[in-house]
């Protein structure tokens, strides 16, 4: 039941899976969409990222429109956390400094650790 | 007669200016005054006015919260929330309660009826009597951003008050700046008394406050604190805008020391006595040019 691109990285930046992870799930520059091979790769801009309130929301909305499945971030805020709850999103943690890439990496070999609020 | 006492810049002297001119109205033993601390978010009337306080009731805004099992996913609610607080996912409604401005859209949308609103608390009023003098003040709540329902929450209840003492006079001490919270403090006033300073900062701030009065069809006329200090760029724009000056107060170390000890300054100064009783003066020309008769409800 999984669709192509089911997993979301948030990025600060750049063009594919160079692209530097951004810890920041709501206030991300934009959202790496990418299957569990790394050969689908979408980026899609965080639309909601300069928003006053409520970065959180939107970025759920986002994922949503997107049917994505896991979401790897540094942390998820609580208004984040129970979004991507209610839309079924599992949601990892991985440590800043690494590339997109590096985090696939990691999620793939069951390397990141579970947020469960 | 609602006296409202704004400034545009902060720490100009409203509130100085306001609980004084409604301790000295109230020692007239045939007025009925009310004063109101429509400052929400840094109320501190009371702290001069030193009111015996006999009710803390709670300020709230109608905040829609999700019915279970009734909501058929049709998303009307998120597509009618104005500042996306709103997210429904499958049949199931998430609200961002700081998001909310508890405008009602999305139970009015709603034809599941799977949205009700229910009171969310956001601060509370302080209702009392300084003597004869009575009190309402509105407090915000540390860390709550909703300032304009709790002005317009504390203005009602100041209204409602004045009304059921039939009182002649409500005086409202306002918050500074020009924002929603302020317009809400001084919507329905018979009269805003803008408080200045003679600063380039005074005066800039001073043009947005008559600018904001003017375009919600409001009387305005102006007072000087520390009239002696600064520039006479205040006073000419005042003459320029044609906005009545009803007093000039001079800087005084006394009326510092009195604000500090957290006395009402007309208790202590004549000069304050005086302005205020030029403001009180001016207030009542107003009320009998009015066809109108007295009264604290202005219509809208």
């Amino acid at each position: 039941m999984t669709t192509t691109r089911d997993i979301c990285i948030c990025v600060s930046g750049g063009e594919g899976l160079d692209a530097p992870f951004d810890p920041r799930f709501g206030r991300a520059a934009a959202f790496l969409l990418t299957d569990i091979d790394g050969t689908s790769v979408e980026l899609v801009p965080n639309t909601g990222a300069e928003a006053a309130h409520g970065a959180g929301l939107q970025a759920v909305k986002l994922m949503d429109a997107h049917h994505v499945r896991h979401v790897v971030a540094g942390h998820f805020g609580g208004k984040a956390d129970a979004g991507l709850r209610a839309i079924g999103a599992g949601m990892w943690l991985a440590p800043e400094g690494l590339s997109a890439a590096a985090v696939l990496e990691r999620f793939r070999d069951h390397k990141l650790a579970r947020h469960d609020g | 007669m609602r006296i409202a006492f704004a400034s545009g810049k902060g720490g100009t002297g409203k509130t100085l200016l306001s609980t004084s001119l409604a301790w000295s109205l109230a020692r007239d033993p045939d007025r009925v005054v009310v004063y109101a601390d429509a400052d929400v978010e840094e109320p501190n009337g009371h702290l001069f006015l030193a009111p015996k306080v006999t009710s803390r009731p709670p300020i709230t805004v109608p905040l829609p919260t999700p019915v279970p099992d009734r909501c058929t996913g049709a998303k009307r609610c998120e597509a009618a929330c104005a500042f996306h607080a709103i997210l429904v996912v499958g049949t199931q409604v998430l609200v961002d309660q700081d998001l909310c401005h508890a405008c009602g859209a999305c139970t009015l949308v709603c034809t599941d009826k799977a949205l009700v609103e229910v009171p969310f608390a956001i601060g509370a009023l302080r209702v009392g009597a300084t003597g004869r003098l009575a009190f309402v003040g509105g407090e915000l709540d540390v860390g709550q951003a909703r300032a304009t329902p709790a002005v317009d929450a504390t203005v009602a209840a100041a209204v409602a008050h004045a009304d059921a003492l039939a009182a002649d006079t409500l005086v409202v001490d306002c918050p500074p700046g020009t924002s929603c919270a302020t317009m809400a403090s001084v919507r329905g006033a018979d009269l805003v008394v803008l408080v200045t300073e003679p600063t380039p900062f005074g005066l800039h701030d001073l043009r947005l406050a008559i600018a904001m009065c003017r375009a919600m069809g409001l009387p305005v006329a102006a007072v000087i604190n520390r009239a002696d200090l600064g520039d006479g760029a205040v006073r000419e724009a005042l003459t320029a805008e044609g906005v009545p000056l009803l007093a000039e107060l001079a800087f005084d170390r006394a009326i510092a020391t009195a604000y500090a000890e957290g006395a009402v300054a007309a208790e202590r100064s004549p000069a304050v006595r005086a302005a205020v009783a030029a403001i009180a003066a001016y207030a009542a020309a107003l009320d009998r040019a009015s066809s109108l008769p007295p009264s604290v409800q202005r219509s809208a």
